[in-house]
């Protein structure tokens, strides 16, 4: 075979290399997009929440304020005394108070959540405190979905060693997963429990499950059965890596038409 | 109740179905003291049922609720002959693509949550009562 040589940056290579080097490039260029629609994705998820605990908040502070200055206007309080306008005054404003504490703890709670984490592995992640944490950003739209979402968390859990953001990612990916396995209505149960001094967490659904030639890729990168444009493979391949880090274990059982269950198994702190 | 003396009370008469109680209870506030008849409720079911054994001239749905959706509840109103005009009040945006869909199914108008002002509502109210779409 002949070969050519090319020169880039002064240098002289041979055509294979370079076709190395394009195939190399245009892979990690995939890698970026697609790490960037799972982003997309995450946010599309989180969207419907955000609006629902925003805007009902914003919209009633703001309609509460409207409504009596149009009944100043209007002349519906004139004949009212002073101290019925005054306690109406004040019940409307602990209504504005409660409804912008209301949209505060749902900024607050996102911001912390999109927080980049450090990698940092502390003695104190408690798996209740992240999985409510978690649940609490996306149990409005599971609602909306007739997904119902349970938990049967042992008393007494041990904390385990991990990230805490971490952690919270590969709830969210699950859960988020499990819901999008669900085709009309169904449940996602998540149970915890303490076996053997380590913290096992279950997240099962009642969605369309898989089959062995599928399970046998799910963590694969790139893979995914969902529609071009919904998933982009990379949710349970980031997930797993997440576990790992945390030096945790992940496996996965599956049933066609009956649904999936996702294991984690975490060590817990000893002293 | 707070309200205006001798005001009429041919106004439209309302029904409000939203999850969201705070802002069900918030348009009772509004439109009773202005003289409209409105009923609230949090609860799909109990909207369709309101439908069912009440006369409305305007609904104002929730488009996304657990259990039943507004838009189910507009096709059960519509399939029974019930002419009332629908303006649907929400949170759930997709660049227009529902708006576009719920508008050719029959609803008179969608409007986006956090909704801009509870007087161009009354003022949308009043003008699907007197237009024949």
């Amino acid at each position: 075979m002949q070969k050519f040589s090319l020169s880039i940056d002064g240098k002289e290579h041979d055509t294979e290399i370079y076709k190395h080097f394009l195939f190399s490039e245009k892979l990690s260029e995939a890698q970026a997009q697609a790490a960037q629609r799972e982003k997309m994705a995450v946010i599309g998820t989180l969207s419907a929440g955000i609006n629902h605990e925003i805007c009902n908040p914003l919209g009633i502070a703001r309609g509460q304020c409207e409504m009596f200055l149009l009944n100043l206007k209007e002349g519906i309080y004139d004949d009212r005394p002073p101290e019925e306008l005054i306690e109406k005054a004040r019940e409307i404003m602990e209504k504005v108070i409660n409804e912008m504490d209301r949209a505060t703890v749902i900024t607050k709670k996102l911001s912390l959540f999109a927080k980049p984490s450090n990698g940092t592995i502390t003695n104190d992640v408690n798996v209740r405190n992240e999985l409510k944490e978690v649940i609490s950003f996306v149990e409005h739209d599971l609602k909306l979905d007739n997904i119902s979402i349970k938990t049967d968390i042992e008393e007494g859990l041990p904390h385990i060693a991990a990230d805490r953001k971490q952690i919270q990612e590969i709830f969210f990916n699950l859960i988020r997963n499990a819901a999008q396995s669900i085709e009309n209505k169904g449940e996602i149960l998540i149970r915890a429990t303490n076996i053997n001094n380590k913290v096992n967490i279950e997240i099962k659904d009642t969605g369309i499950g898989m089959d062995k030639n599928h399970l046998a890729q799910i963590f694969d990168s790139f893979f995914t059965t969902k529609e071009p444009g919904e998933g982009t493979g990379l949710g349970l391949f980031i997930v797993k890596q997440i576990v790992e880090k945390n030096e945790g274990r992940i496996a996965v059982k599956s049933e066609l038409g009956v649904g999936t269950t996702f294991h984690l198994r975490f060590n817990t702190v000893t002293f | 109740m707070w309200g205006k003396r001798g005001e009429s009370m041919n106004k439209p008469r309302i029904l409000s179905v939203d999850d969201e109680p705070n802002f069900t209870d918030m348009l009772k506030q509004y439109f009773e003291p202005r003289g409209y008849q409105i009923d609230v409720t949090s609860k799909s079911e109990k909207g369709l049922e309101f439908l069912k054994t009440n006369k409305y001239d305007v609904a104002l749905l929730d488009f996304k609720m657990s259990g039943l959706g507004g838009d189910e509840i507009m096709r059960q109103t519509k399939d029974e002959g019930n002419e009332i005009k629908i303006i649907f009040i929400t949170a759930f945006s997709d660049s227009g693509k529902t708006k576009e869909r719920l508008i050719n199914e029959g609803a008179y108008a969608f409007m986006e949550k956090p909704i801009k002002s509870l007087k161009d509502l009354e003022d949308l109210i009043n003008r699907a009562v007197k237009t024949d779409k």
